[in-house]
């Protein structure tokens, strides 16, 4: 027990530097950020001129959403998605099928942390352009949201948000040291979200039992926790949900990959 | 003007390419049956909006289907079938297009037929069985969408020739990977739904309603008037992506890259 306090510490260092470098890295590429922000500004167009119309034709509300609601709403899920690498499980994988993960093995640090940890900072950096993007797109289109006190929940459940669902994807991942195929998991986790994770759609538009187990599963802290919370639904519940479901994945993650590793080094 | 002999060794060249892309059929396969899974996702996320929300604009859960339906078929055939049209602008920019320029004949062809992508082949399968499925399906409309199938595709292409284009001027790839992305999103959805201001984007920016609304339309509400503006959208797309292509080629600089492109 004495010895492992030393060694979290050094753990939680080390992943809080991988995370500002991760930061700093990306804030600096100013044409990433650019080509994030317009396709995000573009996916923001069409998922809240979709639900603005179907307000619309229904009264100016959609089952409890104003207008106002579903514009912040779609603006916060396509922040909280699209900040993430599309490709990550397939990146990281295929660096487990070709070996390349070799080197991160032998670093006396989870591998988790260290991929978790570059990931969530490039991540963040992302969140701070969409961010800025989207809360303009937001005021301009749908107006003020809807409560400050939401849109003040919301801010640290978007970066729950990212945290959740990359910590899920590198539990996937880990799947790949004893399968060797990591684009089907990729798939499978971005179909999960997009229906379940009230990407796409404010869970309470799914009937009553599909709706309620999309909120029990883990990938509604990965999109409509904040979406909610920003959306004018002052409900600090999902931030401890988020940080539950962010322990357990991060927990699986972490088991996973030190059995794959194993495994890994292990084999002739 | 391409030549019958040049056209039979496009046509060959396209052949070759399909049996590279299918030697591991296993493989290809599972991943259709992932798109098939992702189809499934859109249909029901589709269905849900629908059932909450009724019809908008004349368009509803049927009519979204139609358009499902020719946006996987085209997308299966272009970037699939073509799939070279989507890494243009990357080829462009990297001075990686220097063996087609090598090739006794028009270089833009050859260039889109020397790849396929077999994964994404596969959306012309899924859009296919959910038509067959659930697309309601009779010889009148068999006919109607295949000609809207044709009709996009070509639409389509010539959308990414242009952005593609756009590399010859930039010199990087950027703005045709956006306009790659604008166009997929944009297909994906009715644009009679929105309102002016996204319509506007989707019928005169970004044009990619020719590619998917009006055939869709066209084929759920027939009139001449559509049909026309289907098949002059399908001849007036290619001549201004072909003139565009070429200009730009004009400007081309070698990478110095002997690749098989």
């Amino acid at each position: 027990m004495t010895n492992e306090f030393p060694q979290l510490s050094r753990d939680l260092s080390l992943l809080s530097r991988l995370i500002r470098g991760g930061f700093v890295r990306t804030i600096s590429n100013r044409s990433l950020l650019l080509i994030t922000s317009l396709f995000y500004l573009l996916v923001v167009l069409m998922l809240s001129g979709l639900w603005r119309a179907a307000a619309e034709a229904n009264g100016g509300s959609v089952v409890g959403y104003s207008t106002t609601a579903l514009v912040w709403y779609a603006v916060t899920t396509e922040a909280a998605i699209l900040v993430i690498p599309q490709r990550l499980i397939e990146m990281i994988g295929q660096d487990i099928i070709d070996g390349r993960i070799e080197t991160d093995i032998a670093l006396p640090t989870p591998v988790v942390n260290l991929r978790f940890g570059a990931e969530f900072g490039q991540s963040l950096a992302k969140l701070v352009a969409v961010g800025v993007v989207g809360f303009i797109f937001g005021i301009v289109v749908g107006g003020l949201p809807v409560s400050w006190a939401g849109l003040a929940l919301g801010i640290p459940s978007l970066m729950l948000a990212v945290a959740v669902n990359i910590a899920f994807q590198l539990a996937l991942i880990g799947a790949t040291f004893w399968v060797r195929e990591s684009k089907s998991s990729w798939f499978l986790q971005q179909k999960l979200v997009f229906l379940f994770g009230g990407m796409l759609l404010p869970l309470e538009v799914l009937p009553r039992s599909l709706e309620i187990a999309s909120k029990i599963m883990p990938f509604s802290s990965m999109a409509y926790a904040p979406a909610r919370l920003i959306s004018g639904h002052v409900e600090p519940q999902w931030l401890a949900i988020q940080v539950g479901w962010l322990a357990v994945l991060w927990s699986l993650a972490v088991v996973v990959f030190r059995r794959g590793e194993r495994r890994y080094v292990a084999a002739p | 003007m391409i030549t019958l002999r040049e056209l039979k060794a496009v046509l060959k060249i396209w052949k070759l390419a399909w049996a590279e892309a299918l030697v591991d059929r296993r493989a290809v396969l599972i991943q259709v049956l992932a798109l098939g899974g992702n189809g499934v996702v859109w249909l029901v996320f589709w269905f849900f909006f629908f059932r909450r929300v009724g019809v908008i604009r004349s368009w509803g859960f049927n009519e979204l289907v139609t358009l499902l339906v020719i946006a996987w078929s085209i997308h299966g055939v272009v970037i699939g079938g073509l799939s070279n049209v989507r890494r243009l602008g990357e080829l462009i920019s990297t001075g990686r297009i220097d063996a087609t320029l090598a090739l006794p004949g028009p270089t833009l062809p050859f260039l889109l037929v020397r790849k396929i992508d077999a994964l994404q082949a596969g959306n012309f399968v899924v859009g296919l069985g959910v038509y067959i499925f659930i697309g309601q399906p009779s010889l009148v409309k068999t006919v109607l969408v295949s000609g809207a199938i044709i009709a996009g595709s070509v639409v389509l292409t010539s959308l990414l020739i242009v952005a593609g284009s756009l590399s010859f001027y930039t010199r990087h790839d950027a703005a045709s990977d956006l306009g790659f992305h604008a166009v997929s999103l944009f297909m994906a959805y009715p644009a009679d739904i929105f309102g002016r201001g996204t319509r506007f984007m989707m019928y005169a920016v970004v044009p990619a309603a020719f590619v998917t609304t009006v055939p869709a339309r066209m084929i759920f509400e027939f009139s001449r008037t559509l049909a026309l503006v289907v098949l002059v959208s399908a001849v007036v797309a290619p001549a201004i992506a072909t003139k565009v292509f070429y200009r730009g080629l004009e400007r081309y600089t070698s990478g110095a890259v002997w690749t098989t492109a």
